[in-house]
């Protein structure tokens, strides 16, 4: 672990997917290898994909359905936390992402207040209600990168000192601007969803939300908390090549990955939990990012993908996939294998072992988004055959940093 | 639209930059054409040509700080969607509306490859969204970050009348490389909630002309 900065837990974790509301409903599913993808009910002419929708649940409290998830999460955050309401004392904030955040609604209701202002803030307003007290909030929107951008920023902020606990959630509404858009765009598969299959020929889309509540070590110590997981490293990196396509020889996600374990073994990682979108482009271009950097690796880390069981959650997805890892190591329940049938050249990569064989502690989530945002981070989870102690570090400084101005200007419509 | 930045001398970057967004993605969003002009003329200002970006792209990050993203062209899809429900919307109409890929649509022009992140909505003009900027900065993420902050309220395909658009380069590393004796600096807490970051950009756009640096080379400025 880094020693020059705070060491960053994860205490709790809350998750809404098309599996179900909650913890319980994702954990037993992934074990049993369900998956939540159903036929398109959006425009089936345009539309010819599987979808993992939600299931329809009213008595939740938020403006839109991005918000409800959102809310929903977060609460089941802090409950595994076992945190009613953040103490008053206790410096906090909310890192959220989202691509659509509370379009699905606008397009609904074409409500004339329905502006974009209202769009964002309505669901950051309903995870602010979980909470239940003020806080800073960052409102991330880059792509699938959304929630990663989230997560990693969270864990950055607390390594500066500069709060004491941060509530990451992603969340994502399905909407038809989206649904259509993908596929005029030709990334959803007309069939299923195949990561890292020779056979590969796009994702399925889903929503849901994840969450996770993040905060320093000495705060999880003061409070005598054990925490679910502790945080090894975070990279996030561009391509600066396309809109959508990744870089080819996966040189930015590489990048990502080499930032997030600088301070580690990489040989401790255990598993990766690939973005694996099943796209042609992306599954090649993550195998040769993930290729270079283990190269020389005595031992290579099993190959594991969630997106064919609740889809790709888009915005949602990062954060959403460690908070359902993070669930399924504390009740130790591993999700079901995935394994394609005929894979593609996985350059001496193998797929996670089933449940009963495995004891994965330590991996690492890679996202890989449109515009070619890459965020990697190693995470270490904190189970009976994998325990481990925080340590209490003394909490350095608040960042202090004197900035130049390098030109400024201003353009006024 | 008028421009009432009057920039000193000729902004080279911008014909430059523009011709590259147009050559790289063949169209852009207008709500990305006007950040990319603000943010050429701070490129221009600083005397920052993008072969020194693209020679440090990896300690070079974004930050967009966005009121509604590119709601110009989500309004424009939606329309698609709505008078041609049996046509297939438009790709590029599409991969632009992200809301959101405004950071990661510049990187693609500027080849930048550290860092880029783009914050929404209302909250994103609050002071304390620089605070992942100054703490890339401040943890040795990146050298330099170009921030972005776009008050446009693009909800019904124009922009609104109140609009501003700013853009500074954030570079802690040539501190005490440039000529800043005759100026006090100015110390900003992140948290600091009585100021927003376009009336932190104007304080300090005031102060650089009180100064009678007509374009800032160097204002310095502690963030925590």
């Amino acid at each position: 672990m880094n020693q020059n900065t705070e060491q960053i837990v994860i205490s709790g974790a809350g998750a809404v997917t098309s599996l179900g509301w909650g913890k319980t409903s994702a954990i037993d599913a992934l074990a049993a290898g369900k998956t939540g993808l159903k036929p398109s009910v959006f425009r089936p002419h345009l539309s010819r994909a599987l979808l993992g929708l939600v299931p329809i649940k009213s008595d939740i409290h938020g403006k839109s359905r991005a918000g409800r998830f959102a809310y929903f999460a977060c609460r089941e955050a802090l409950q595994t936390a076992c945190i009613e309401t953040p103490d008053l004392s206790c410096r906090i904030a909310l890192c959220i992402g989202s691509t659509c955040w509370g379009l699905a609604q606008y397009e609904e209701n074409k409500s004339p207040d329905a502006v974009m202002g209202n769009i964002v803030n309505s669901v950051c307003d309903d995870a602010l209600a979980a909470i239940g007290r003020h806080c800073k909030v960052f409102s991330f929107s880059n792509a699938c990168a959304s929630s990663g951008t989230a997560l990693t920023m969270a864990i950055l902020m607390l390594q500066q000192n500069r709060f004491d606990m941060v509530i990451v959630c992603g969340t994502e509404a399905l909407n038809e601007l989206k649904i259509v858009g993908h596929n005029s765009v030709r990334t959803v598969t007309g069939s299923s969803i195949k990561p890292f299959s020779k056979f590969r020929d796009g994702t399925a889309l889903g929503e849901g939300a994840g969450a996770l509540v993040l905060e320093t070590a000495s705060h999880a110590i003061a409070r005598n908390h054990p925490p679910l997981a502790a945080v090894l490293g975070w990279g996030m990196s561009s391509d600066a090549f396309d809109l959508t396509r990744p870089l080819p020889d996966g040189d930015g996600a590489e990048l990502a990955i080499r930032i997030a374990l600088k301070d580690m073994d990489k040989t401790k990682i255990d598993f990766i939990c690939t973005h694996g979108t099943g796209t042609r482009l992306n599954d090649s271009s993550e195998i040769n990012a993930l290729s270079r950097v283990f190269d020389n690796s005595s031992k290579k880390p099993h190959i594991m993908a969630l997106k064919p069981f609740i889809g790709h959650t888009l915005g949602a997805c990062s954060v959403l996939e460690l908070a359902i890892l993070t669930l399924c190591a504390a009740d130790k329940k591993w999700p079901f294998r995935y394994s394609p049938d005929e894979p593609m050249e996985m350059l001496g990569f193998d797929f996670c072992p089933h449940e009963a064989k495995c004891h994965h502690h330590t991996g690492l989530i890679n996202t890989l988004g449109f515009g070619g945002i890459n965020t990697s981070v190693a995470v270490t989870f904190n189970t009976n055959d994998n325990a481990w102690s925080i340590k209490n570090h003394t909490p350095s400084t608040t960042s202090e940093v004197v900035i130049n101005i390098q030109g400024l200007s201003r353009l006024n419509l | 639209m008028k421009n009432n930045s009057t920039p000193p001398r000729t902004p080279h970057n911008q014909h430059a930059l523009l011709d590259l967004a147009y050559q790289r993605l063949g169209f852009i969003a207008d709500s990305t054409k006007y950040m990319l002009l603000t943010l050429s003329s701070a490129l221009d200002s600083a005397a920052l040509d993008l072969r020194k970006l693209q020679n440090e792209s990896e300690q070079t990050g974004i930050m967009v700080l966005t009121l509604s993203g590119a709601m110009d062209l989500i309004c424009k899809y939606e329309h698609q969607l709505r008078t041609h429900p049996k046509h297939q919307p438009s790709q590029r109409l599409f991969i632009q509306s992200n809301l959101n890929t405004a950071a990661a649509i510049l990187s693609c022009i500027l080849k930048t490859k550290g860092p880029n992140l783009t914050q929404v909505g209302p909250r994103s003009s609050r002071l304390a969204s620089l605070a992942p900027a100054v703490d890339l900065l401040a943890a040795n993420r990146v050298k330099r970050l170009l921030l972005i902050s776009d008050t446009t309220d693009w909800t019904n395909s124009e922009p609104s009348n109140k609009s501003d658009i700013w853009a500074c380069i954030m570079d802690c590393d040539s501190y005490g490389t440039n000529n800043i004796e005759s100026a006090e600096p100015l110390t900003i807490k992140a948290d600091n909630e009585s100021l927003t970051v376009p009336q932190l950009f104007e304080q300090l756009f005031d102060f650089c002309k009180t100064a009678e640096t007509p374009f800032l080379k160097s204002a310095p400025l502690i963030i925590k």
